[in-house]
């Protein structure tokens, strides 16, 4: 166990974190690190700026466009294909 | 309750899924691949997918959430397949990049940008969540799974373990290895689209 970690290290460890809990003194260190590194500071939201991007929690339709959905023909395209697979029609 | 209940009969009902989820399905497809044939041909095989695996619908999510995470899976794939450059499932070559975003002590050899963006209204940020999907579609396919199954689909890292039968610290180098290239695509493509 070594007391200062790199900015590599840095970089493993926030990843990790956002996976699994760390020891105290590894959140302790990192937080120190983040704090004089603005350059792991941004590494940080830039992880967090992808898991945003990524998640499905966030994603309640709001970013979409309402007014457009499926036309007629492909609703009942999309139904004729479920209808023909549930009764195994090819 | 009720909703949850009704959201597991949906779902035990496949019949329904075009009227209850296609429009919204249909949406989300539309915003990523932009072109309406190819967002129907996505809805119609995210259904595929979900008749075969309906079995595993748990409940634990709502229907939408399930089937919203299958179109994601499909939405990288077929962006894969457009650009034509079968990702190349050489991890290493992806440990060296990690690596040269560094020197030999460790620190920044690459310095990170300042990224404008704001987490909490991250879906204003068309343009980001675009490319991070290009981004995703060039990741070596065991990486972008991985990272799908822990942030698309919300897996737990012993989950992905399970799926992917990898160790746990497998896990955690191949999430990291995921997230630094997927920062540098960012960085390449995202910010110098933007300025």
């Amino acid at each position: 166990m070594h007391w200062m970690f790199s900015c590599k290290e840095v970089s493993q460890l926030v990843s990790e974190s956002m996976d699994r809990a760390l020891p105290f003194y590894q959140r302790v260190l990192i937080r120190m690190h983040l704090l004089m590194c603005k350059y792991c500071a941004r590494l940080r939201e830039q992880f967090e700026a992808i898991r945003a991007g990524s998640g499905y929690e966030q994603l309640h339709g709001k970013e979409l466009d309402d007014s457009r959905g499926l036309s007629s023909d492909g609703r009942e395209r999309l139904k004729e294909f479920l209808k023909n697979h549930l009764t195994g029609t090819p | 309750m009720n909703e949850r209940k009704s959201e597991a009969a949906n779902i035990a009902d496949p019949e329904t899924w075009v009227d209850e989820y296609g429009d919204f399905l249909y949406r989300y497809a539309l915003s990523r691949v932009k072109d309406p044939s190819v967002a129907e041909d996505l809805v119609q095989e995210t259904f595929l997918a979900a008749l075969r695996s309906r079995e595993n619908f748990k409940g634990r999510s709502t229907g939408r959430t399930w089937l919203i995470a299958i179109l994601k899976h499909k939405i990288v794939d077929y962006i894969r397949k457009k650009i034509r450059e079968p990702s190349s499932d050489k991890i290493e070559a992806l440990s060296d990049r990690a690596d040269s975003d560094f020197d030999d002590k460790g620190g920044w050899q690459i310095r990170p940008f300042k990224w404008a963006i704001n987490p909490d209204k991250i879906y204003e940020q068309k343009e980001f969540i675009d490319v991070l999907y290009r981004c995703l579609a060039e990741l070596p396919e065991r990486l972008a799974e991985a990272f799908m199954l822990r942030e698309m689909d919300g897996l737990s890292t012993e989950e992905v373990c399970k799926v992917l039968d990898i160790t746990a610290t497998n896990s955690w180098v191949m999430l990291y290895r995921a997230r630094m290239s997927l920062r540098g695509c960012l960085e390449n493509k995202w910010l110098s689209a933007e300025q």
